[in-house]
């Protein structure tokens, strides 16, 4: 303890600091200094018999967990969140005891910088190859060389129109920055995405790894903007009740909003010509993990690519699969309507949603918007 | 000695166990503040991130200011909702089944978790939510108000709801432990009802108006959901961008400053509430009543 | 006495009541209704949203995580809030002002603050997350709310009558049960149903510092993102209606608690 304490020390007066060693340094101040030594020192012993995943609720739906307890014995439990950023910050922080992730290509780059992922070995995968093509290299997954996530769904965020309002068929991001639609216009709050549309607008190549004058650029955009737009949407469940009721006729979305169509609402789905983002949801191993866990997890991450999983999670609640075991059980007109058959012609236009090189940069550009 | 005076077995655990558990947390909330922010040169301690949030161009501070406000604002408007309502509960209801009727219906709202009640008010203020629905289906409007849903007025109008019941229970519990015959005093030494109301009733709640200040002040301010669910793109306020400090853009150190920053300023807020209720109960008739941390009588 | 009885006041309440249920009768309607949408007109009557909610056993598992830390955590948090009131109101302590200060400031800090902070420290303490660590954690958030409560009574208590008491010769004890107690408890019974409240409620500490399980809130959280589901308003309705019948079923014997009080 005095060792790591001297590193510390040394490192945070030297400038050299993680927030990682921060928190390390407080505690070791706040334990020795509060209560002389650890309280308990008592470490779960993870069995493989069950590990836990963190996960969002439509992934883990327990009919989608079922078959796996039943083939294999082992038991999934959750730790359910809202956004992946939240788990982040409580792996960080230690003892959070999730040794299975979902999070997705957009945030992927965060994650391994927080260090808290540990390498997959692929070899062990026996369904890793019936990954789609591409998927087993996309950008955001590996790491100086090894793979962290194994993608197992996937999708584009679009921009997204009620054709009964707009009455043309439409492809360019501009009509999301036109005047004619003056409060009928939503744009997203989170991950930086809004910054991210306004630099595809705008042409710029890199809309990840965007240099000074180009945020300044994208800042000025949105601003602008900001007075046609009618909400910045956090859930899919706002921006599915904005689309079905017509209080907005354009957007930028994701898939989920697709399922008002059951319900009559010609809302359609674009591949604007300036691109769109593609994203896939992936599954990483965290240090969480120890080598029965890690047995546990990589059974899963099988599972997940397997026959059952994929099928299911297109049925019921709309997502893609990355499984071309999955596709070949689906039936024809489920694999139509998620564009499942020819995946490359879907993302013709797809540029892959990597998190931002510089996050902090781009949330001054959003809090400048926001304030604004 | 009585044991409510031995300041050991009264305040002793819950200050140890503040000491225990609450210190480390902001204790590394303070440092992280003082250090370097991420892609910041700037050595150990530094004011660099209090720099930043306290700069006027980036519109922090107006932020904060706007975040003061709304929760000020809110505390008033609970005031007005929940005076009347306490007073007619606590004094003019002879009948408790009836006092304890509204203060459960009022209560079992709130097994309703705070997101669904949030929710809710999309349906009621979205354009074709229940109001615009009544007002255009009656023909008293052609076309729905649009500035109802999205903006301060439906931030303002969720954080009221979601708050309000507490300054009513402690106003009606303040309320009801007024002696009648105070009252009584009152009327026989011929103060008109309003009098009887400002120069006796007032004062002798005081406590429960600051206290009923505090609870609805404080949850206000540190919440995020109503301005994201409901503000659409006004809903700016300083704990969302505290939110989006340490999750999104994980820079913790400027974060920890803001938040720092909205500690200091609740509290003095929390103060000034205090001081200004002890002025008004005094302003109202009865001088020497003690408020906030004072020492009893 | 003659009491206030200005239709004022009566409207007051009758709009304060309004303002109370309305959203939460909109949440009961729109549980019955087929579209999944929060918008009017309501296109017809539906169970379905009910089956999906008995169909899912997660929220029956985290209702039951969620009660029994707002459980544990109401009656702990009661216990030192109501002490903290006498500690504040009643004690001499040196630098009482600070203490007093100190003693309120897990308050005013972000509870998703908190939460992160309190993650750090217990892991740091070498105490393994789970349910203890939620129970502490929300012991830190509640127990202020508490403290404030029984304040606002006991700041206007005359300590005449705990002198009477004794010069009658009652113990310390008794004095507490038959005097102190039985005034200050309707504060008191406020306090312990705020915390629950507000335990039951808590998303952020229950997600930092909570480990093996997933509460009410956290779950709902999770659903929410990709919409909330009309299952969800559902429960809402069912677990108003299910309070309101217990309620009704002791009614009569909290009316005497009341009562007795008076």
């Amino acid at each position: 303890m005095t060792d790591a304490s001297d590193r510390l020390t040394h490192d945070l007066f030297n400038g050299a600091r993680s927030r990682r060693d921060m928190l390390k340094l407080l505690g070791i101040a706040g334990a020795a200094g509060l209560l002389g030594g650890p309280l308990l020192s008592g470490r779960a012993q993870a069995a493989a018999k069950h590990f836990t995943w963190g996960t969002n609720a439509d992934y883990a739906r327990p009919e989608f967990l079922a078959p796996f307890l039943k083939a294999s014995g082992i038991e999934v439990q959750t730790s359910l969140f809202a956004d992946p950023s939240e788990i982040i910050t409580k792996l960080q922080s230690g003892g959070a005891g999730v040794e299975l992730l979902t999070d997705g290509s957009y945030h992927a780059q965060i994650t391994y910088d927080a260090g808290v992922l540990k390498p997959i070995d692929t070899s062990k995968l026996k369904n890793w190859s019936k990954l789609i093509p591409g998927f087993d290299k996309a950008a955001g997954m590996i790491y100086d060389g090894k793979t962290y996530g194994v993608p197992y769904a996937w999708g584009t965020d679009s921009m997204v129109y009620n054709h009964g309002i707009v009455g043309q068929d439409v492809d360019d991001l501009a009509i999301l920055f036109d005047k004619e639609f003056a409060g009928r216009i939503a744009m997203p709050n989170g991950l930086f995405e809004s910054v991210v549309v306004a630099a595809l607008y705008l042409g710029i190549k890199t809309p990840f790894a965007m240099d000074k004058d180009q945020l300044d650029a994208v800042a000025e955009v949105l601003i602008k903007q900001k007075p046609l737009v009618r909400s910045y949407w956090n859930d899919i469940g706002d921006l599915k009740n904005l689309m079905a009721t017509g209080e907005v006729a354009v957007c930028w979305g994701w898939q989920p909003l697709l399922e008002i169509r059951k319900y009559d609402v010609d809302v359609r789905w674009t591949h604007p010509k300036q691109g769109e983002l593609a994203w896939y949801d992936a599954a990483f191993l965290t240090r969480d993990a120890n080598a029965e866990s890690e047995a546990a997890c990589l059974a899963f991450i099988d599972y997940l690519l397997g026959e059952q999983y994929g099928a299911m999670i297109g049925k019921d609640i709309g997502y893609r699969t990355t499984s071309t075991a999955a596709i070949a059980t689906m039936d024809g007109k489920l694999v139509d309507s998620l564009d499942l058959a020819k995946p490359d012609a879907f993302l013709k236009n797809a540029v892959w949603w990597t998190s931002p090189t510089n996050p902090a940069g781009y949330q001054a550009v959003w809090d400048k918007v926001l304030n604004a | 000695m009585r044991f409510s005076r031995y300041p050991l077995i009264t305040g002793g655990p819950w200050l140890l166990l503040l000491l225990t558990f609450f210190v480390l947390p902001i204790a590394g909330l303070l440092l992280l503040s003082l250090s370097p922010g991420n892609g910041s040169a700037a050595a150990f301690p530094t004011l660099d991130n209090y720099r930043g949030i306290l700069d006027l161009a980036s519109g922090r501070p107006q932020v904060l200011a706007r975040t003061l406000g709304v929760a000020l604002g809110v505390v008033l408007l609970a005031t007005l909702i929940a005076l009347p309502v306490a007073y007619y509960l606590a004094k003019g209801v002879r009948s408790t089944r009836l006092q304890a009727l509204v203060l459960m219906l009022v209560t079992v709202t709130f097994l309703v978790g705070p997101l669904i009640r949030t929710v809710s008010w999309r349906g009621i203020l979205g354009v074709k939510g229940l109001i615009n629905t009544a007002l255009t289906s009656s023909g008293l409007l052609d076309a729905p108000i649009m500035a109802l849903l999205y903006g301060r007025p439906a931030v303002i109008a969720a954080m009221t709801y979601n708050s309000f019941p507490f300054m009513l229970f402690t106003l009606f519990l303040a309320m009801r432990t007024i002696d009648d015959r105070y009252l009584v005093a009152a009327r026989d030494l011929g103060a008109s009802a309003n009098a009887t109301f400002w120069r006796i009733v007032m004062p002798l709640a005081a406590p429960g108006l600051c206290v009923g200040a505090v609870l609805v002040f404080v949850p206000t301010l540190s919440t995020v959901l109503e301005p994201e669910m409901l503000g659409g793109t006004s809903g700016r306020l300083t704990t969302t961008e505290i939110r989006d400090q340490f999750f999104h853009a994980l820079n913790w150190p400027l974060g920890s400053a803001l938040t720092v920053l909205l500690i200091v300023a609740g509290g003095l807020a929390v103060g000034l509430l205090a001081a200004l209720l002890a002025l008004f109960a005094r302003a109202c008739g009865r001088v020497g009543l003690s408020l906030g941390s004072g020492g009893g009588r | 006495m003659k009491r206030p009885r200005h239709p004022f006041l009566l409207l007051c309440t009758l709009a304060m009541l309004i303002y109370a249920l309305v959203p939460i009768l909109t949440v009961i309607a729109f549980s019955f209704n087929p579209l999944p949408f929060y918008a009017f007109p309501i296109t017809g009557f539906t169970g379905k949203w009910y089956a999906a909610l008995v169909a899912d056993p997660r929220i029956g598992a985290s209702l039951l995580a969620s009660l029994g830390i707002a459980t544990l955590v109401a009656l702990l948090a009661t216990l030192l809030g109501t002490l903290f009131a006498f500690f504040v109101v009643r004690a001499q302590a040196r630098f009482k002002r600070l203490w007093v200060a100190f003693g309120f400031l897990p308050l005013v800090v972000p509870v998703l603050v908190l939460a992160a902070g309190l993650q750090v420290a217990f892991v740091e303490l070498g105490l393994p997350l789970g349910y203890p660590t939620v129970i502490i954690g929300h012991t830190l958030y509640t127990s202020p709310f508490v403290a404030l409560m029984v304040m606002a009574q006991l700041l206007r208590y005359d300590e005449r009558l705990d002198d009477a008491a004794r010069d009658l010769g009652a113990s310390q004890r008794q004095m507490l049960r038959h005097v102190t107690l039985p005034i200050l408890w309707p504060s008191i019974r406020s306090g312990l149903l705020l915390a629950f409240l507000l335990s039951f409620n808590e998303w952020a500490i229950a997600f930092f510092t909570g480990r093996g399980f997933n509460t009410l809130p956290m779950l709902i959280y999770s659903m929410a993102r990709n919409g909330l589901p009309p299952s969800v308003l559902a429960y809402s309705a069912l677990a108003v209606a299910c309070v309101l019948l217990v309620a009704g079923m002791i009614l009569p014997f909290a009316l005497k608690l009341i009562r007795g009080r008076a």
